[in-house]
């Protein structure tokens, strides 16, 4: 009894290392920017520390909102496969990080595979050249990363990668984005109203009756009247007339009388929901663009 | 009164050969995407290719200055490198044994490259050399640039050729010559960039 309690003890000790040790694949990794659109540094494994983590998710947002560039900070402890390079590429695949432009931006640090790996999408090639990636882990990253310093590693490379594309003129926060995406959707309800128009025009047609006498579809209502009855109800007379051979006919029908005001009052349809729900803080999913890599960057191990 | 004439048989006839019309240009529309998306992926091949034997001439010259006596392996390198350039191919004249010679060039000019990148290990002065260090980060993501395009090409091509084998659209396809495209093959040896380690 006390040996399997001891066990028991020890497995429970165990279990949060065992968790901490989790290799992370491109689909495990949880990423934080499509739940909350401000947030880029994906740090399950709690290697920075929260400011720092505050800190680079402000730097990025306001690069995003100036630049268009979009980014993904990846700290784990360990990588599935110790490839920081192809999780990389297959997290750029997955997810499409990057917008129209192709300029997503890919920083991967797994600290217990001691490996680092920075991406530059297609289009960020000409702003962050892999030499340049070199030169700003081998000055920047580096030394922090050899003290065992994540903090001051990803905080200096971002600062300095920021600062790269920063002084490129010719990228630009694609206002022009949105109009594009507009498109499909506007040729689609185009597309609806005509088929809706057309129907309508068809229903509205095909509703001519045949005449009885010439069997055209002339048949159309010319006149209705409607004479009110002593318990309440009404009498309708409908006089159809064929536009085409002049026949004509009297229908008679019955409706019963009108109900109550307030019977009528419980139809008005129920105001929908209230404004969203909760949340105000204005949390709301981010997304990506759709941007591909083609294999630049650079990387190594300390 | 001539339109009345038509018969049954003449205007279902008229209707199938409209339909299988429009199926053969809208086919023949298909594959001409999916060719061109095979053109554009091979010269971007080619386009990586490039890219690493123009960074050759840098890295030889920077290493010969730390390292003079290897001149041996910096030879292979400039020997692999010309013949890998000298050997091109439009993709039109594509076959398998085109693209296996085009393979087996590139793959020793791979195989000289992580040859001369061993050897730098036994220089200290030559790797902590600032410059050498950038030239081997493009050199690895040149060589990354071409593992990523070959894969893209792989997968173009391959849904190109799908696309002209599958019946009935093979048919439209012998009509107008498409014809099938070689993919690279997985080969363990071109497909080996030069491995870096680094301390």
């Amino acid at each position: 009894m006390r040996k399997s309690l001891l066990l028991i003890a020890i497995a429970l000790w165990l279990l949060p290392h065992v968790a901490s040790a989790r290799a992370w694949t491109p689909e495990t990794l949880p990423m934080v920017h499509l739940q909350d659109a401000r947030r880029y540094v994906c740090n399950p494994d709690g290697v920075l520390s929260p400011s720092v983590v505050d800190s680079i998710d402000a730097r990025l947002q306001a690069l995003e909102g100036d630049k268009g560039i979009e980014t993904v900070v990846v700290v784990v402890h360990h990588l599935q496969g110790d490839d920081p390079y192809e999780f990389g590429m297959a997290l750029g695949r997955k997810y499409g990080i990057g917008n129209k432009q192709h300029t997503g931006l890919i920083i991967i640090l797994a600290t217990r595979d001691r490996s680092y790996q920075i991406l530059t999408g297609r289009g960020l090639e000409g702003t962050l050249p892999d030499a340049i990636c070199r030169r700003v882990q081998n000055k920047v990253m580096l030394p922090a990363l050899k003290r065992g310093d994540w903090d001051t590693a990803l905080q200096a490379t971002v600062e300095s990668l920021d600062r790269y594309i920063r002084g490129d003129a010719t990228l630009t926060a694609q206002p022009s984005d949105d109009d594009e995406a507009l498109w499909p959707i506007v040729v689609v309800m185009v597309i609806i109203i005509g088929i809706t128009l057309v129907v309508t025009w068809t229903v509205a047609h095909r509703s001519h009756r045949r005449c009885p006498r010439c069997g055209r579809r002339k048949w159309t209502v010319a006149r209705r009247r409607r004479t009110k009855q002593p318990d309440g109800s009404f009498r309708i007379y409908t006089t159809w007339r064929c536009t085409r051979c002049g026949m004509e006919e009297v229908d008679e029908t019955h409706e019963p009388p009108p109900t109550t005001g307030a019977a009528r009052g419980a139809s008005v349809p129920p105001i929908i929901g209230s404004m969203g729900h909760g949340g105000s803080a204005g949390t709301w999913g981010g997304s990506f663009g759709g941007g591909s890599f083609g294999g630049g960057g650079s990387g190594g191990r300390f | 009164m001539a339109t009345k004439k038509i018969g049954k048989g003449t205007l279902a006839i008229v209707v199938a050969i409209i339909i299988l019309a429009i199926y053969a240009i809208s086919s023949y529309n298909s594959m001409v995407t999916q060719d061109e998306a095979v053109r554009t992926a091979w010269s971007d091949v080619q386009t990586q290719y490039q890219r690493r034997s123009d960074l050759i001439p840098n890295l030889v010259s920077t290493v010969r200055g730390y390292a003079s006596h290897e001149s041996t392996t910096l030879e292979q390198v400039v020997a692999a490198r010309s013949r890998a350039t000298q050997l091109t191919a439009d993709v039109d004249q594509l076959t398998p044994e085109k693209l296996q010679q085009l393979e087996a060039a590139q793959g020793e000019l791979s195989a000289a490259l992580g040859r001369l990148l061993a050897i730098t290990e036994n220089y200290p002065d030559l790797k902590a050399n600032q410059n050498f260090s950038e030239l081997q980060a493009q050199l690895e993501g040149t060589e990354n640039r071409i593992a990523e395009s070959r894969r893209l090409y792989n997968e173009t091509v391959r849904a190109y050729n799908t696309g002209i084998r599958r019946f009935p659209r093979n048919l439209v396809a012998g009509l107008f010559g498409f014809d099938v495209r070689p993919p690279f093959q997985a080969d363990a040896a071109a497909q080996q960039a030069p491995t870096v380690s680094f301390d």
